[in-house]
């Protein structure tokens, strides 16, 4: 009894101890270091989210800055937890792919005391009211999102083209901002183009859901003749491939899907995909454009902006190709593109001068400039 | 064997002490900047309150699985009713703790199936109740309540819980009544402790707390979402076996438990993400530990004795 | 009194099993020291001691289950060093061990034939009906064909598992056959098949050890006797004329006092009832059962295992909700429905089945003996740590537990110790009634003395007892009455008197 008192009085001198001896001794240190930008991202696996990480560490490179990395798994606990610890950590902006808008006013709220400038990536706020709070935040810089309905109706419009007449669609979760509005994009256009929505499953985020979901609507739906898909590049898309090559129905069923798979080209050739929007992924990189040049006392405007971009659209081999090679195998920006869209090195830079440049982006923008 | 009793005892405190030593040489300290640590506590709190609940239920040699999706769905409803009424948000979120509480300890009570079996069916349900009472979508709260997060709140009312709860759990009947099950049910019975009285109360407990966790993460993150609280109740098994509870519970438990370990638990989080140590290896280095305080933990003994 | 030796036959002759210069040691405890022991062909050999004397150990070592320090074993002149069990069935020497060794949810064949499973093997498969078969033969050959060979072996009484442990051990046609304190386990029906075996055995020219508490049946059986005490061997005497109190004696290692059992020959009591229980029924237990306890009075309730005594006691506790009747403590005029109310009401109880049913072992003794005095202690819900102490003190201090300290855990005290805190529980919150099931069961003789005396001191005090017991010799020692139940119903009662014998309360129990 005696010696478990004693022991645990000792212990909580070592803990008060090594607590405030090791605080001292490690007393933040101010000096000059390169900006911190903070990303949190729903995964740092798959196709996708390697991407916007590996162009937006290039980008942080070219101009001398870095950038830390978050997992989330689009949970709003963990987004918050996120936002937290990059703040702690020291980050001088930080940027957020948010799960849902409900979580948008926290964000803002964590900027907003800690005075740490917050911008959005891949989305835009639909909800009035949020986006109404939000922007009368001091320390909510912006966001960048593709028209996403636009990439719902162009694909849709693909699917017309190859003759389709019967479709369901596979989607992400209900509530995610993006989903829905491609959701959109697609029933705006089959309602155009006649094609019969026979139907829908959501909160499908995998391969191996996607892959069942498929299968049932194939076998349920006999004249079934297009799958849009409305999320996810990497799993559902290949899932969904998965089920059709089960049932002997490539090219008789058109896929078509957001987010470019990892065989993209080999997809296109094989049929197994008629058209797919991608290439987002610059969409992060302008939403660090915006934020760098925040950080770095040049703020590009003092009001909230959004700023729309379109993705790459690939409906053949060669574009496929073209595509490797331009966007994959090289920066879609070169370190004198990227170093003139910031302030510093460009006095003239300005807003409407990177609205224009995201607006812009196209396989054929990318081949002009770098060809 | 008697000499290994006492190491066990101070296992947790000895693995706080090194989490926090190592991170602090990690991060060159800023992990134990003030800033942090109250980042660290503020994320702590939710899971420390979770954890005492579930240790009334691990003391007696139970498990409470249901938590993760009971966050949720206590969540959901508190987001739903402060839509109509601020003020319903937190007695919707406890009712909701109370009435999933009631539900497993009566189960578990008078049908006498294992308890990871009901409670992981709870789980499954409560996860669907979720996903349908947001939508599969979320559910964001009135603004203003998003001032309702603040340490001036969530410091008195985790030390107003831990200073009841450890009381009951040291100094009272219902306590240590509820230890003797776990040490040994039938023995417990035949010094007059009403089992399945018992039973119902753990949960009950355990419930009630993680309905306010789930008002206090609704607080947090300003919504309710159908993911909400997923794969919560792992980490309040990690944590309390991390602060040295055993799995079958009995005289052996301590409330200690839950403290340490969900402050290991926070701190190892944390410092992994200051490192920056990849979100996969994060999932595999909380797998080893758990592993490994499940090791050094477990009464050998016990398990012939306890089924 | 002879003693020898050992057992001097001639030099030639080769015992069958020789043990020499045996020592073991536990952490810090040494079982065994500098043991010899000898069995020689065709002899019942028994062995007695108190508990924590080393006979199990000593056991354990000759069947292979533990291994001795140094030392060496010779079975027929050869060196014999069995490294498990089945090495020393291979020796043709076999144990029915203390504890329960069959395994839940195996068949009775399987259990029966585990380890040996490939005599059964076909084309790699089990062959399990002529495992089953070859298991009906077994048991016919030991007169329990009741039990199934196919039956889940979980839903065997405990008697029974026993009886197939024992025929397990009998099988392999052992040379030598360790019987480890398995006979309190059984009931009538099964010693006589037990002692038939034995008696089968060194017909045969094969030996036995036999260990027991009973030192009645040990010199009934045995030819020669082995008693160890603190590890080692005090003396092997030839059984002869012997008598029970010389070898109680020679274990304890003094002059007992003269009297085990309390020395008044009369019944006596107060007139006050305490606890009334009229027309008492649990249907296919027991039937009508109506009786009154009064202050001070030692109540016996004896019968055979299986006469619905044992869940009597459980129903008086409230554990058990009975068909039909009342228990009612009269000075409160309160009906007993269910256990919280029997101890909120001065009801303590005792069970049967000490380790799973009376202790937490793996809590302190502490708090097994507070457990149930807690309402009592309390004050507006604070249990002050210092009021445990004292009261986990006082009731070790009253039986004279012998523990490093009272936040030891239960676990690790020897079986008379063990029952003494159970004891010690219901005495510390000073309950009114006690009822004891079996309270000797499996103890040795120094504490059944004190248990003995401590209810000699209850009665006194004016507490009341009702004791359940298979033994008669207690019931008739300590008794102010005994109830003989028979199938459930009460056949007589008998009150305290000199020449009351044992075959007199057997004519009513079967």
């Amino acid at each position: 009894m005696k010696t478990k008192k004693v022991l645990s009085i000792v212990l909580s001198l070592v803990f008060a101890f090594v607590l405030f001896g090791a605080h001292m001794l490690f007393a933040e240190k101010e000096e000059e270091r390169p900006y911190l930008i903070g990303v949190s991202i729903w995964a740092d696996s798959g196709p996708l989210s390697k991407k916007v990480i590996s162009n937006l560490r290039y980008a942080a490179d070219v101009l001398g800055a870095e950038v830390e990395v978050a997992v989330d798994g689009f949970k709003p606990d963990n987004q918050v937890s996120n936002i937290e610890n990059l703040i702690a950590r020291g980050c001088d902006a930080v940027m957020i792919c948010n799960c849902t808008d409900a979580v948008v006013p926290k964000f803002v709220k964590l900027a907003d005391e800690s005075k740490v400038p917050l911008a959005l990536y891949f989305r835009k706020i639909n909800d009035p009211e949020i986006k109404a709070y939000a922007e009368s935040s001091p320390y909510f810089i912006g966001n960048v999102h593709e028209d996403e309905v636009a990439v719902g109706y162009s694909l849709g419009k693909a699917l017309a083209a190859k003759g389709c007449k019967n479709a369901v669609i596979i989607n992400y979760n209900k509530g995610d901002t993006t989903a829905e509005n491609r959701y959109v994009g697609y029933k705006k256009a089959f309602a155009e183009t006649g094609i019969n929505l026979l139907g829908e499953q959501w909160d499908i985020l995998d391969a191996e859901k996607a892959a069942n979901t498929a299968e049932r609507f194939i076998a349920a739906f006999p004249e079934i003749d297009a799958i849009a898909v409305g999320g996810g590049g990497g799993g559902p898309l290949s899932g969904t491939i998965r089920a059709v090559k089960n049932h002997n129905k490539v090219g008789q069923i058109h896929i078509t899907a957001s987010d470019f798979g990892p065989d993209i080209e080999n997809s296109l050739k094989n049929q197994e995909v008629a058209a797919m929007s991608g290439g987002h992924w610059t969409d992060p990189f302008f939403t660090f454009i915006l934020l760098y040049n925040y950080v770095d006392g040049h703020p590009l405007s003092d009001k909230v902006e959004t700023i729309t971009m379109q993705p790459i659209y690939l409906t053949s081999v060669s574009d496929a190709q073209d595509y490797t090679k331009w966007c994959m195998d090289e920066p879609p920006y070169n370190e004198e593109e990227i170093k003139n869209m910031t302030v510093k090195h460009n006095k003239g830079f300005t807003l409407s001068d990177l609205r224009r440049i995201a607006a812009a982006f196209s396989l054929e923008d990318v081949m002009e400039r770098h060809k | 064997m008697r000499k290994m009793r006492g190491i066990k005892k101070i296992i947790p405190y000895l693995g706080l002490i090194m989490i926090i030593i190592l991170f602090s040489a990690l991060t060159q300290g800023s992990l134990i900047t003030f800033r942090n640590l109250k980042l660290i506590f503020n994320q702590a709190v939710v899971l420390i309150i979770a954890c005492i609940g579930v240790t009334f239920v691990m003391s007696q040699g139970s498990l409470d699985l249901s938590q993760g999706s009971l966050l949720g769905i206590s969540g959901a409803m508190a987001a739903t009713f402060a839509a109509l009424n601020t003020t319903l948000s937190l007695p919707m979120a406890l009712l909701t703790g109370i009435a999933v509480g009631l539900i497993n300890g009566s189960l578990l009570a008078f049908f006498k199936i294992p308890s990871f079996i009901i409670t992981l069916c709870v789980l499954f349900i409560l996860r669907g109740l979720t996903v349908i009472a947001t939508h599969s979508g979320s559910i964001p709260i009135p603004f203003e309540m998003l001032e309702l997060d603040s340490y001036q709140i969530k410091v008195p009312l985790l030390v107003t819980i831990i200073v009841i709860a450890c009381y009951f759990f040291n100094y009272t009947k219902i306590g240590k009544s509820m230890r003797a099950i776990g040490s040994g049910e039938v023995s417990a019975r035949y010094s007059g402790v009403p089992v399945e009285r018992m039973k119902i109360l753990a949960y009950l407990v355990s419930g009630v707390l993680c309905g306010l966790c789930g008002w206090l993460n609704v607080v947090r993150t300003g919504a309710a979402d159908s993911k909400t609280g997923l794969l919560f109740e792992l980490d309040i098994l990690t944590a309390l076996v991390l602060g040295g509870m055993p799995l079958t519970g009995g005289s052996s438990a301590k409330f200690h438990s839950a403290i340490i370990g969900g402050l290991m638990l926070a701190i190892l989080s944390n410092g992994m993400v200051l490192v920056g140590i990849k979100a996969e290896l994060q999932q595999a280095v909380k797998g080893v530990i758990f592993l490994l305080a499940v090791y050094l933990s477990f009464e050998r003994e016990s398990v012939v004795l306890i089924k | 009194m002879a003693s020898t030796n050992g057992v001097m036959l001639q030099e030639e002759d080769v015992s069958l099993l020789r043990v020499d210069n045996i020592n073991k040691t536990f952490v810090t405890t040494r079982a065994l020291r500098d043991v010899k022991f000898e069995v020689e062909e065709g002899e019942i050999r028994g062995l007695v001691g108190e508990n924590g004397s080393g006979k199990s150990t000593l056991a354990s070592i000759i069947s292979g289950i533990i291994y001795p320090d140094n030392g060496e074993m010779l079975k027929h002149g050869k060196s014999y060093e069995p490294g498990s069990l089945l090495d020393a069935n291979r020796s043709k020497i076999s144990i029915v061990v203390q504890e329960m060794a069959t395994i839940d949810g195996l068949t009775v064949a399987a259990n029966l034939f585990l380890g040996e499973e490939k005599l059964f093997k076909k084309f790699g498969f089990l062959n399990t009906s002529g495992m089953n078969k070859s298991s009906m033969k077994v048991l016919q050959r030991f007169g329990i064909e009741n039990i199934k060979p196919d039956a889940d072996i979980s839903f065997l009484s405990f008697e029974d598992r026993k009886l197939v442990e024992f025929a397990k051990a009998l099988y392999v046609e052992p040379d030598l056959l360790i019987v480890d304190e398995t006979t309190a386990a059984l009931s009538q029906h099964g010693r006589e098949i037990l002692f038939r075996e034995i008696e089968r055995l060194k017909s045969k020219n094969r030996s036995v050890i036999f260990i027991s508490h009973d030192l009645g049946e040990v010199i009934e059986h045995c030819d020669h006797i082995t008693i160890m005490k603190d590890g080692e061997i005090v003396d092997t005497v030839t059984t002869g004329s012997l008598k029970e109190r010389a070898l109680k004696e020679l274990m304890v290692g003094r002059e007992l006092q003269q009297s085990y059992y309390r020395e008044d020959t009369e019944a006596f009591y107060s007139d006050d009832v305490v606890l009334g229980v009229s027309d008492l029924t649990l249907e296919g237990s027991y039937y009508n059962i109506s009786f009154e306890l009064h202050r001070g009075e030692v109540l016996g309730i004896g019968g055979l295992t299986n006469c619905g005594m044992h869940l009597l006691g459980k129903t008086l506790f409230g554990l058990e909700s009975a068909s039909s009747g009342t228990i009612e403590v009269v000075k409160r005029k309160k009906v007993i429905t269910n256990y919280v109310e029997a101890i909120a009401n001065g009801i303590g109880y005792l069970p049967k089945n000490r380790d799973q049913e009376g202790l937490m072992l793996l809590s302190s003794i502490k708090d097994n003996i507070c457990l149930p005095s807690l309402s009592k202690i309390q004050r507006n819900t604070f249990i002050s740590p210092r009021k445990e102490r004292e009261l986990a003190e006082s009731g070790t201090r009253q039986l004279n537990i012998k523990m490093s300290s009272i936040n030891q855990f239960c676990l690790y005290l020897s079986g008379g110790n063990k029952q003494k805190v159970t004891l010690s529980k219901w005495l510390v919150r000073d309950s009114d009634i006690l009822i004891l099931d079996c309270p000797t069961r499996g103890i040795d003789v120094a504490v059944k003395a004190s248990i003995y005396s401590l209810m000699q001191e209850l009665k006194v005090k004016g507490k009341s007892i009702i004791m359940i017991s298979e033994e008669l010799q207690e019931l008739i020692g300590v008794s102010d009455r005994i109830i003989v139940l028979k199938d459930g119903r009460i056949k007589r009662i008998f009150s305290r008197r000199k020449d009351l014998t044992e075959e007199e309360i057997i004519h009513y129990m079967i």
